[in-house]
């Protein structure tokens, strides 16, 4: 073995020998703000947020629907019409032109 | 304590079972956080977000490997991103080295005896000022092998890495190190000391 592997090799086998701080038990703050994270993410309370999310979703959705069709139903509707669709067909078919 | 019947409780929101889980896998996860913890976070703030973490993706725990081999890759990687973003540290001299650590480096170079035991404490700050030197993926790889006394297989589980990967860059970053060392070891010379 080189000497400079011996000499790394030395420290860190020292190194690793080190004494660590002892510590088993999370302190009580640490404890705490670790649950109530994990609780405000509890998958069942994501499940009850996004389910009033949804509720709120289709109330909006039915109330924008139901004005939609009472201002249809209400509205004036000639804007709407298209052109004389019957003068469009037949102006189409005199521009065929028979085969050979 | 029955670790799966923890885990499908606290799963299912059982805040006794989660305060269980937490107490059972705190000292696994605080020697892995001492280990990998960059400059910048506590050590309080980065065991806060590994636990925070491993709650979250509890659900993504399929029970087919043991807790603590999952909990211990979750843990290596949550530390791993928090020390990408630190910046590597550029060479050292022998002024930078605190008397503790300049007394490792004489013997180291005195001798080929091992180190005294007494001075693992200045080992243990001389080669986290060494692995500082490195890229984070490179220190925590060089911290696993040799601090930690884990095997290749056991790296390949905790960072997803493959062998030949752990391998090669271990090696690399090995060379790295001992020319640091062997640097500050001629630092050390008498012409040096005479200066």
């Amino acid at each position: 073995m080189k000497p400079g592997d011996n000499a790394l090799d030395r420290l860190f086998r020292a190194a690793a020998n080190a004494p660590g701080q002892e510590s088993c038990r999370p302190s009580p703050a640490l404890q705490a703000q670790i649950l109530a994270t994990w609780q405000h993410r509890n998958p069942a309370e994501e499940f009850t947020v996004m389910l009033s999310l949804f509720r709120r979703a289709v109330a909006v959705a039915a109330a924008v629907a139901a004005i939609t069709v009472l201002l249809s139903l209400r509205g004036d509707d000639s804007h709407l019409q298209l052109p004389a669709m019957d003068s469009m067909v037949l102006d189409s078919v005199s521009e065929l032109t028979p085969l050979p | 304590m029955d670790v799966p019947a923890a885990v499908r409780r606290a799963k299912r929101g059982d805040e006794e079972a989660a305060r269980a889980l937490l107490a059972h896998l705190y000292p696994l996860v605080l020697s892995v956080v001492r280990g990998h913890l960059p400059r910048r976070l506590s050590e309080e703030d980065l065991t806060q977000m590994v636990f925070t973490k491993i709650f979250t993706k509890l659900d993504q725990f399929s029970g087919t490997v043991p807790l603590e081999h999952w909990v211990s890759r979750v843990a290596v990687n949550t530390c791993l991103n928090a020390l990408q973003a630190e910046k590597i540290r550029p060479e050292f001299r022998w002024a930078d080295l605190t008397e503790e650590e300049e007394h490792v480096v004489k013997q180291l170079a005195s001798t080929q005896e091992e180190l005294d035991p007494d001075r693992s404490l200045g080992a243990r700050d001389l080669v986290e000022k060494l692995l500082e030197t490195l890229k984070p993926n490179d220190r925590m790889l060089l911290r696993l092998l040799h601090m930690e006394g884990r095997s290749v297989q056991e790296i390949r589980q905790a960072t997803g890495w493959n062998v030949s990967l752990i391998k090669v860059r271990a090696f690399r970053a090995r060379q790295k190190l001992k020319k640091q060392l062997q640097r500050l070891m001629k630092e050390n010379t008498p012409s040096h000391e005479a200066r």
